[in-house]
């Protein structure tokens, strides 16, 4: 029982916030964007289908500099507006998804996709979660294999002063 | 009471672990204490390294001549401006300063003189776009100090987009073979000037 609670602790205290903050990346880069598409396309004149939906696909990923918060495709700041306008040039020219995102992060860096590139400077947000997650079970396991401290049984003494307490 | 939980040596003692949940929240609290530290607006640049873009846009006062700048040979600071950045205004002075250092070029990138709300669907590379913009940014230049040699027009604001310009002022340091050394967002303060773009620009050769 004792050691459960403990290895619950340990785990709240390391794996949670590392995982949560993982999790937060992974959906605003998959989950949030389907309804701000849609505001894009209405402020914008209309797309060809064909453009339209490489546009579904590229925009989602990308991040608004000026408004952070927000993706390149719901974002109303004069840049955001720019970019898409560029963004919709280039898959009409035919670039590829890589292309169009080269071209973003040569320009603004990685900050600019919600789901930065596997590379050594991004190593750290990536699998820094695991790491933590690794570390907190390797704690636990730890706390588990040591033997559960036996209580010294009480006292003649001790047990009448409990017993006064308990009936005062 | 207590002095009975004293005798007993199992409780007195604290498990060793105990400092854990502690050491971390330090750790956690010396997290929070740098992050909210630092300024979410600094993105750094991916051009510091990389040469910089050749800028080639009509320049302001010489009627809608193209120049091909040539960064070669120079140092040279661009800095992204408009009449309508109340930073832009506010660091002016500095870059008035920075125009007398000698050996340091000093080219104005204004960026998007004319905002959308303004061209209200007008193309803002037309003929009359482009008049007004001129007229405003030498207007404010007159009134606020001549500090760029050159001052480009970006009304369309592509040239911005090559150089990774995302909010104003922006401010570049690009060395004598061309690359990109030094990059600030905002408006530049005595504090940048004296603590990082002098000494720089007294390091490159």
């Amino acid at each position: 029982m004792q050691v459960t609670l403990k290895m619950a602790w340990v785990l709240v205290w390391l794996g949670a916030p590392g995982l949560s903050v993982w999790a937060q990346g992974m959906t605003s880069a998959v989950a949030l964007p389907p309804v701000q598409v849609v505001m894009a396309a209405s402020s914008d004149p209309p797309m060809k289908a064909a453009v339209q939906a490489r546009w579904d696909h590229i925009a989602a990923e990308l991040r608004c500099l000026v408004c952070q918060n927000e993706s390149l495709a719901s974002s109303n700041a004069e840049l955001a507006m720019d970019l898409r306008r560029e963004v919709r040039s280039l898959i009409e020219q035919g670039q590829s998804d890589d292309e169009i995102r080269n071209f973003l992060v040569s320009r603004y860096g990685d900050f600019v996709l919600y789901k930065p590139e596997v590379k050594p400077v991004t190593w750290l947000l990536w699998f820094g979660p695991f790491v933590l997650l690794l570390l907190a079970l390797a704690g636990a396991l730890r706390l588990m294999r040591r033997p559960v401290a036996v209580l010294a049984p009480l006292s003649d003494s001790e047990r009448e002063r409990a017993r006064q307490l308990l009936e005062s | 009471m207590s002095q009975s939980t004293r005798t007993r040596p199992d409780v007195q003692r604290f498990p060793r672990w105990v400092w854990v949940p502690l050491v971390l929240f330090l750790g956690m609290v010396a997290f929070l204490a740098v992050g909210l530290q630092r300024n979410p607006q600094e993105i750094p640049s991916p051009l510091i390294g990389q040469f910089a873009p050749v800028l080639q846009l009509p320049t302001l006062g010489s009627s809608g001549t193209v120049r091909q700048m040539q960064w070669r040979g120079q140092l040279t600071l661009v800095n992204a401006w408009a009449t309508w950045c109340a930073g832009c205004r506010e660091e002016h002075p500095i870059l008035m300063a920075l125009s007398r250092q000698p050996g340091l070029q000093m080219v104005g990138l204004n960026y998007k003189e004319l905002q959308a709300s303004e061209l209200a669907g007008q193309d803002p590379l037309s003929a009359s776009a482009v008049q007004k913009a001129t007229e405003r940014s030498q207007a404010w230049l007159q009134r606020h100090g001549q500090a760029f040699g050159v001052n480009l027009l970006d009304l369309d604001g592509r040239m911005g987009m090559d150089f990774g310009v995302y909010g104003l002022p922006e401010t570049y340091l690009i060395d004598r073979s061309g690359i990109v050394r030094f990059k600030h967002a905002g408006a530049l303060t005595p504090d940048v000037v004296q603590h990082k773009l002098l000494p720089l620009l007294r390091s490159l050769p």
